[in-house]
This record gives structure tokens, C-alpha cells and sequence, in this order.
């Protein structure tokens, strides 16, 4: 930096600032800026970034996890329960036999419900 | 004995080093940003800001340029900035006559008044002709000099300086001296 014309400025700067001044902002410096310099805006980012992306790597996991977890013994229960044993009746059965089924009829109202349609 | 800027850079220096850093700058920047916002409480408030923001982003000074000329930037965009608020909050007493009263009666403005005209009409010119004026005509800064303070092209800081002069020279022939 070149040193200032000083014959063409008229702003003077009062007497003794420099000192009081550099006093004021050290001052400053020590009440608000006591943590070390931050990093780059960019630094941040990128830290930020790889953070959120391990984070969401986790979670997905985990949920994956609890996915496959619970999925398997939805499965399970459904193929081993008396409901699904009967829907799987009523998949194998064809014709008259699925709309017995889909009527509820037992097997003495079945009888009683042919006879009358012959 | 170590330079300022790798005192700087040393977490354990850096405090007194940025100590130093202050005291060396100020009368400079002062007397720069003082000629952008004409009055000594506003370029105190400007200059403070200035050395905040560089002790901010100290880590991130690389070093390409010089400590004085990374300052200086910082003082002219804290400078820019501090315009542009002001500008929001236009009053109604910042008309010419009104600056030159102002400036006239103030205590650290030691000019008479062809000189609060001249600045004056300065203060009149658009924010960054202002500052490539005071920078080239007060500093006496070559073009390639503003031209890594402000990140403009030698070509684009001539045609701002031609116009604001320009302007200078017909704005100060409109008024009485």
C-alpha cells in the first residue's frame, strides 16, 4: 500500500486513535471472536455434507433392517394362521366349492342348498 | 523472527501478531474508508467491521495476494456495504448542502469549503466510481494495484476513473466556489 497524499485529505484521524482503537478491537476480538477463526464456508459444507450422507446411510439401514425383519414374520404369520390357511382353501378350490366358500356354508346347509336347486 | 503472516497463522501467535496487524493498518484503511463515508463515527464502525471480518476469515487468506491489499479489499466491500445501508435509510438532510454543513462543522474535517464541495460531490458519484476515484486520485494506487482490490479489469477501472471525473468536473461547475 502507498502512502497516502496527505496534503490533498482532509479527514484527519484523532489524535491517539491508532492506540485506542487497536485497544477497542482487541477488546472486541476477545468478547466476540474468542473461538478460533472458523474454517472455510466450503470446508463447513463439505463437512456438513459427509455428515448428513453417513447419517442417512445409517438410517437407511437400520430401517432396511427392520424392513426385512418384519416383513419375514408378516410372512410367516400370514402363511400360518387359520385365516390364511382357509384363504389358501379357498385359492385351491375352484368352481361350486368357491362359492360354498364364499356363502359360508357348513356342510349341512350345503346339502340342504343343493337339494333345493336340483 | 518470523513474518507477520506466519505469526498469523500459528493459533499460539495469533492474537498478538493480529494485535500488530491492527495498530500497522489502521491510519491506512481509516484514511480510505473515511474518504468513502465521509464522517469519523461511521468509518470507526466500518473499520472495526473490517478487522472483524479479517480476523473471521484469517484461516482463509491463502496468501496469493498481499496482507494489505486482502485488508483493503475487505475495507472497500465493508465500505460498499455500509453505502448501500445507508442508501435504504436515506433521510432527508443527506442532500449537498446538507453534506457540506455537515462537513464543515465537523471537527476531524479539516478542509475549507471548496474542499467539502469537492468531496461532496465525491460522495455524489456512483459507490464504485467513488472508490476506483479515491483509490487512483487519493492513494495514488496504479490501475493493476485497484484492479486486485477490487477484482475489476484494468480496462473497466480506466472507463470508470474517465467518468468519474467527468462527472466530478461538471458537478463542481454547476455549484459556486
Amino acid at each position: 500500500m502507498r502512502t497516502t497524499n496527505k496534503q490533498k485529505n482532509p479527514f484527519i484521524m484523532p489524535e491517539r486513535y491508532t492506540e485506542e482503537f487497536t485497544f477497542r478491537m482487541m477488546l472486541r476480538i476477545d468478547r466476540e471472536g474468542q473461538t478460533r477463526p472458523t474454517a472455510s464456508s466450503s470446508v463447513l459444507r463439505r463437512h456438513l455434507y459427509q455428515s448428513y450422507v453417513r447419517y442417512a446411510i445409517g438410517v437407511a439401514a437400520v430401517m432396511a433392517f427392520f424392513h426385512v425383519c418384519t416383513r419375514t414374520s408378516l410372512v410367516e404369520m400370514q402363511t400360518n394362521s387359520p385365516v390364511a390357511q382357509q384363504e389358501n382353501k379357498m385359492m385351491a378350490s375352484t368352481g361350486k366349492d368357491a362359492v360354498y366358500y364364499y356363502l359360508m356354508m357348513n356342510d349341512q346347509t350345503l346339502y340342504d342348498y343343493e337339494a333345493n336347486n336340483e | 523472527m518470523p513474518t507477520l503472516l506466519t505469526r498469523l497463522r500459528n493459533s499460539e501467535t495469533r492474537h498478538e501478531a493480529f494485535k500488530e496487524l491492527v495498530h500497522t493498518y489502521t491510519p491506512q484503511l481509516y484514511s480510505q474508508i473515511r474518504r468513502i463515508v465521509l464522517y469519523h463515527d461511521d468509518a470507526d464502525d466500518v473499520l472495526q467491521n473490517t478487522f472483524m471480518k479479517a480476523w473471521i476469515a484469517l484461516d482463509n487468506f491463502r496468501g496469493d495476494a498481499q496482507l494489505s491489499t486482502w485488508l483493503y479489499r475487505i475495507a472497500m466491500n465493508e465500505s460498499l456495504t455500509f453505502l448501500q445501508k445507508q442508501r435504504e435509510n436515506l433521510s432527508l438532510d443527506s442532500d449537498e448542502s446538507s453534506v457540506i454543513q455537515k462537513l464543515e462543522a465537523d471537527r476531524y474535517f479539516d478542509g475549507d469549503k471548496a474542499e467539502a464541495q469537492l468531496q461532496t460531490a465525491i460522495s455524489m458519484l456512483p459507490d464504485k466510481q467513488r472508490i476506483v476515484f479515491n483509490l487512483r486520485y487519493f492513494d495514488n494506487l496504479s490501475y493493476d494495484e485497484i484492479s486486485q482490490i477490487l477484482g475489476t479489469s484494468v480496462g473497466a477501472l480506466k472507463a470508470s476513473y474517465h467518468f468519474a471525473t467527468q462527472k466530478l468536473k461538471s458537478f463542481l461547475e454547476t455549484i459556486e466556489i
